[in-house]
């Protein structure tokens, strides 16, 4: 017997449709986790020092019921997982899945959101307790927590970009420690031993 | 506006649909053309904004039919790289690829559709019958006839 899921199944999961067996396979599965990361929409995979935009937050971090729940149905497995490519095995990474109208898909990391989007993190802490995730013009704590360190976690809450100018920028934080008040609003400086990442999503005009 | 929608599908379904093109044809520049036709009527259907479980069965139900075609209209001959993106395909699937080149001419549509989903893109019965909209009692008739075909094909090869 096969045991690999089949190309259909891998194929659906590079498009962000649930398949929780398939995408636990694909994740320790390096051959499976190739044809994933290979026609992913745009190469979504490459991307780390990711380049994209500011959510004005605050009053952008909604939790828009409607779209968490459209959004939770169509979780991707597509990782934004630079060790894929290069670098160690063990580091976080981080997905960024977007939701326009009735189209699901994973942020490639370079192309540009447009207002109305509405963008939902999931992060794969690789065994970091704490998540402390920022953005907003000032920047302000969206949410932060205890994680059970190697589950991926789906920030709870949406973002929808409006059409201010400028970049939405998230910026996210696991830790082995809670961070305090103080240290959250520092982001993206942090401690030692922190795993840190700015996201900065280009917006399009509308 | 068009122009930015066409491009966005394309950069969502076509690395699938080449994928899925490569697996079954041997010959690098006839997996492209496959694709290329593949992905225009996908947007003539106006599939682009379905949803991804719809898309793909039709996508893998189209790509398969226009395979087909395109291994019939060609005479056998010696295929070249192999079409994957890295030229490195398996023997086992080289070769599997090369034996269904060599009897497509002889094996009705629907059973060879059912052999390539299920021998090529590891498709279960289950999911071979939601491709080709057959029930699964059929997927596994025609892939026992596919089979015997094929045993008397070989039979015969000098």
């Amino acid at each position: 017997m096969n045991p690999h899921p089949s190309y259909l199944r891998l194929d659906r999961l590079a498009l962000g449709a649930h398949d929780r067996d398939a995408r636990e396979h694909v994740e320790t599965c390096h051959a499976c986790r190739t044809h994933v990361l290979s026609v992913a929409p745009a190469g979504a995979e490459r991307v780390h020092e990711v380049r994209v935009r500011r959510l004005r937050a605050g009053r952008r971090f909604l939790a828009v019921a409607g779209a968490v729940t459209a959004l939770a149905a169509g979780i991707a497995i597509a990782f934004l997982r630079p060790e894929a490519y290069v670098g160690a095995k063990g580091d976080p990474a981080v997905a960024v899945h977007v939701k326009r109208g009735d189209l699901s898909f994973l942020w490639n990391g370079a192309v540009p959101l447009v207002p109305g989007d509405v963008v939902r993190v999931e992060v794969s802490p690789e065994g970091r307790r704490y998540l402390a995730v920022v953005g907003g013009d000032p920047p302000a704590p969206l949410w932060s927590g205890a994680l059970s360190g190697h589950e991926d976690f789906l920030v709870p809450g949406a973002f929808a970009l409006d059409g201010s100018p400028g970049p939405e920028v998230i910026t996210i934080a696991l830790t082995d420690a809670p961070l305090t008040a103080d240290e959250i609003r520092a982001l993206p400086a942090a401690p030692r031993g922190a795993w840190v990442t700015r996201l900065s999503i280009p917006k399009a005009a509308p | 506006m068009r122009g930015e929608a066409t491009e966005q599908a394309y950069r969502r379904y076509f690395p699938i649909i080449r994928a899925k093109c490569a697996r079954m044809l041997g010959d690098r520049d006839e997996a492209e053309d496959v694709a290329q036709e593949t992905f225009v009527r996908l947007w003539q259907e106006g599939l682009a904004g379905a949803g991804p479980l719809h898309v793909t069965a039709w996508v893998y139900r189209t790509s398969t039919r226009l395979a087909i075609d395109r291994m019939r209209r060609r005479k056998v001959r010696e295929t070249g790289p192999p079409a994957g993106s890295d030229g490195a395909a398996p023997d086992a699937a080289l070769g599997a690829r090369r034996e269904l080149e060599r009897i497509a001419g002889s094996v009705p549509d629907d059973e060879l559709a059912v052999a390539i989903l299920t021998r090529h893109d590891g498709l279960d019965q289950q999911e071979a019958a939601e491709i080709v909209r057959v029930s699964e009692r059929t997927v596994r008739r025609l892939l026992r006839r596919f089979d015997e075909r094929l045993a008397r094909l070989q039979e015969e090869t000098p």
